[in-house]
């Protein structure tokens, strides 16, 4: 009976503290600017506050789709995309390597890939804006070699916004596929070469597969706070590198349309939503395609 | 392309530098928006300052030489706080129920009118501020025809500047004069691209009005259809960044054309004189007057009003003319200015310069100005 009713039980004691401070911190906001998003600026004088609430309309979703914001949003899942695939390939074999080493010397590169991360975001951001600026040390090193004929005109672009992100989002991608790497027992690798598979064909039908965990946890962790980035477009971005998370920013900022800001941050958590399950559906199908044909391979 | 070497900016005159306004401002509000922690951290102010005198400003606006001697006479630090536009100021007075426990704020002079509207401020005191005989009675009638706060009963002009901008003369080889200047010049190769315009919607659109002759308080829908789609057209594609303070921007060559105020201005101009012109805004610009004021809640009403009187001395306000370089307004302050303060004549703008200015307003057109800035902004983005 007591065995029941704990597997059947819904909300286990020991998870209430994460639950209620989720559904107060988490959940409660979110309802909130849901409602916002449906309402509308009050006249300034009205002197009422930065909300009114007794009309509710879609208008705002109307404006927050139409033309001009909307391609920012299709813009801004661009950068996020592109970064987060880069963010995969370069550190994948970082995490490869650090994998391999040996113990004493794993915790000494661990430390090499932290340390910058305890650097304040902000201050990461504007150190690329020193280094990449037209009279900046790259810049001035490239012109010495002859390899640039004009000042570098990195900054103030998607480019430059892009850079940053993989700069500054490396460490979130390499510890969740260091940590799935390092658990795979070094002796699925020796059977595989022992089976006569050469090393390319371990990493692909062993290696990866066993890192997968580790790589989908990377890629989330890296895509979903890439996508409402802010600090990033306004650091590097200037002009061309606006990014869906800044038109948010100035509506509640400058604009003091928290009705609008509150119907675009509504749209960004559904664009991003919204990705991520075409890409739990593509990894899904990948996988299984994947599995399918190491089967017939294996049958053959 | 251009293949002029960049030249690293020279030292300011005078020694040491010092942290930009601009470098600061960003530094400041990135770090303050991106992490949510705006009112957190200076809700926290209140209790810190409960002794003293605290100000909420704007970043680097006022000299520091001020600060320490005002509050060596009574004994204790002026608390200085920094917002980085009016709406985020009517935006933390809104959200603290227009108290947050600051004393004095520097609101720029259209919003003075919502602040007093919404009953935030308290009426001057003049018997404490026997220096105000020392204000300048042309800023002062600038103000009073504003007409946000007519007569001075709810505030002193802090200082005053004008819209212009600021071109590379290395790059943009013959002279400039006027707003239609500026929009022939955006679109050249070598400049295009390289051009910043100020992180300012009711500016920005002021780009359009001044260039075509429309007063640029305009509320009628078509003048800011027209504006809308000039800046679309005639901007976006060769804006590089909306900035306010383009000083370091335009140091570093990455903009060789700067919409720009003219003390902030004047800041890239010192490091660069024989590159950097500067041309006040033309048939028409902005006139801002910043202002100081007292909140209703005060906690120190009567040292507030010392504050603002000791700044109306002429001394001290050489010495604010001389650290943030913009024109106080007060009488005699001039003669007290260093010998060799650089570029004066982007602080004390020509009887004819001044002339072509006019003050803002705060009015019903300001959403859609909103709107348009960012209209512009995704413009913009999308030439990437």
């Amino acid at each position: 009976m007591a065995r029941q009713l704990r597997r059947t039980s819904l909300v286990p004691a020991p998870a209430l503290p994460a639950i209620v401070w989720m559904a107060g911190f988490f959940l409660a906001p979110l309802a909130i600017v849901l409602v916002y998003s449906f309402g509308y600026k009050p006249p300034l004088d009205a002197g009422a506050g930065p909300i009114a609430l007794d009309r509710l309309s879609f208008a705002n979703y109307t404006d927050a789709l139409s033309g001009a914001y909307g391609s920012i949003f299709r813009a801004t899942l661009e950068t996020a995309l592109l970064a987060t695939g880069l963010c995969l390939l370069v550190a994948f074999p970082v995490a490869l390597v650090l994998a391999r080493l040996p113990p004493r010397w794993r915790g000494v590169g661990l430390a090499l890939v932290i340390i910058p991360f305890w650097t304040s975001f902000l201050l990461r951001a504007f150190a690329w804006r020193i280094l990449l600026s037209g009279n900046g040390p790259l810049s001035e090193a490239l012109l010495a070699l002859g390899a640039l004929d004009d000042p570098l005109r990195v900054l103030d672009t998607r480019g430059a916004v892009q850079l940053g992100a993989v700069y500054n989002y490396l460490p979130l991608m390499i510890f969740p596929i260091f940590v799935a790497l390092e658990r795979i027992d070094p002796a699925l690798g020796d059977a595989s070469a022992d089976l006569g598979a050469p090393v390319w064909r371990t990493f692909v039908e062993v290696t990866v597969p066993l890192a997968a965990p580790g790589i989908a946890g990377g890629l989330f962790l890296v895509f979903i706070p890439l996508a409402g980035e802010y600090v990033l477009p306004a650091v590097l971005g200037g002009a061309r590198g606006l990014m869906a998370g800044s038109l948010v920013a100035s509506q509640f900022l400058e604009a003091q349309n928290w009705a609008l800001g509150a119907a675009q941050a509504v749209v960004m958590i559904g664009l991003i939503v919204a990705a991520l399950a075409v890409g739990s559906v593509v990894w899904v199908t990948t996988s299984w395609l994947a599995s399918a044909w190491r089967r017939r391979q294996s049958g053959c | 392309m251009i293949g002029h070497p960049i030249r690293r900016p020279a030292p300011e005159p005078g020694g040491c530098r010092r942290l930009g306004r601009r470098e600061f401002l960003r530094a400041a509000a990135v770090s303050l928006a991106a992490t949510g922690l705006a009112c957190r951290a200076t809700g926290e102010r209140p209790e810190a300052s409960a002794g003293g005198l605290s100000l909420y400003t704007w970043a680097e606006y006022q000299s520091p030489e001020n600060l320490r001697r005002f509050g060596d006479r009574f004994g204790f630090d002026v608390a200085v706080d920094v917002f980085e536009s009016d709406e985020a100021l009517m935006a933390k007075l809104a959200l603290t129920g227009g108290g947050a426990g600051y004393d004095l704020i520097v609101p720029s002079l259209p919003y003075v009118g919502q602040l007093i509207a919404r009953n935030l401020l308290q009426p001057l005191d003049y018997g404490l501020i026997p220096n105000a005989v020392n204000q300048d009675p042309a800023i002062v009638a600038r103000r009073n025809e504003q007409g946000g706060d007519a007569n001075g009963t709810y505030t002193v002009v802090k200082n005053w500047g004008a819209t212009g901008f600021v071109y590379d003369t290395t790059v943009v080889q013959e002279r400039l004069h006027d707003w239609r200047d500026f929009f022939r010049a955006a679109a050249r190769p070598g400049v295009s691209g390289r051009v910043s315009v100020l992180a300012s919607p009711a500016d920005v659109a002021g780009l359009v009005f001044w260039r075509d002759g429309i007063d640029w308080r305009t509320t009628a829908s078509d003048h800011l259809d027209h504006a809308e789609r000039t800046l679309v057209t005639e901007i976006a594609p060769y804006v590089a960044a909306f900035d306010s303070y383009p000083a370091m921007g335009l140091l570093s060559g990455s903009y060789v054309l700067s919409q720009a105020w003219n003390g902030d201005a004047r800041r890239a101009i010192i490091e660069a004189p024989d590159r950097l012109q500067w041309v006040t805004g033309a048939p028409a610009a902005e006139l801002f007057i910043d202002t100081w004021a007292i909140l209703r809640t005060a906690p120190h009403p009567e040292i507030a009003h010392a504050w603002i009187d000791y700044l109306l001395q002429p001394e001290a306000s050489a010495r604010e003319i001389a650290y943030i370089g913009y024109d106080t307004g007060v009488r005699g302050a001039e003669a007290h200015l260093p010998q060799d303060l650089p570029e004066r004549s982007l602080i004390f703008l020509s009887e004819e310069e001044r002339a072509r200015l006019v003050p803002g307003e705060v009015n019903g057109a300001q959403d859609r100005l909103v709107a348009i800035y960012n209209r512009v902004r995704a413009a913009a983005a999308l030439q990437g």
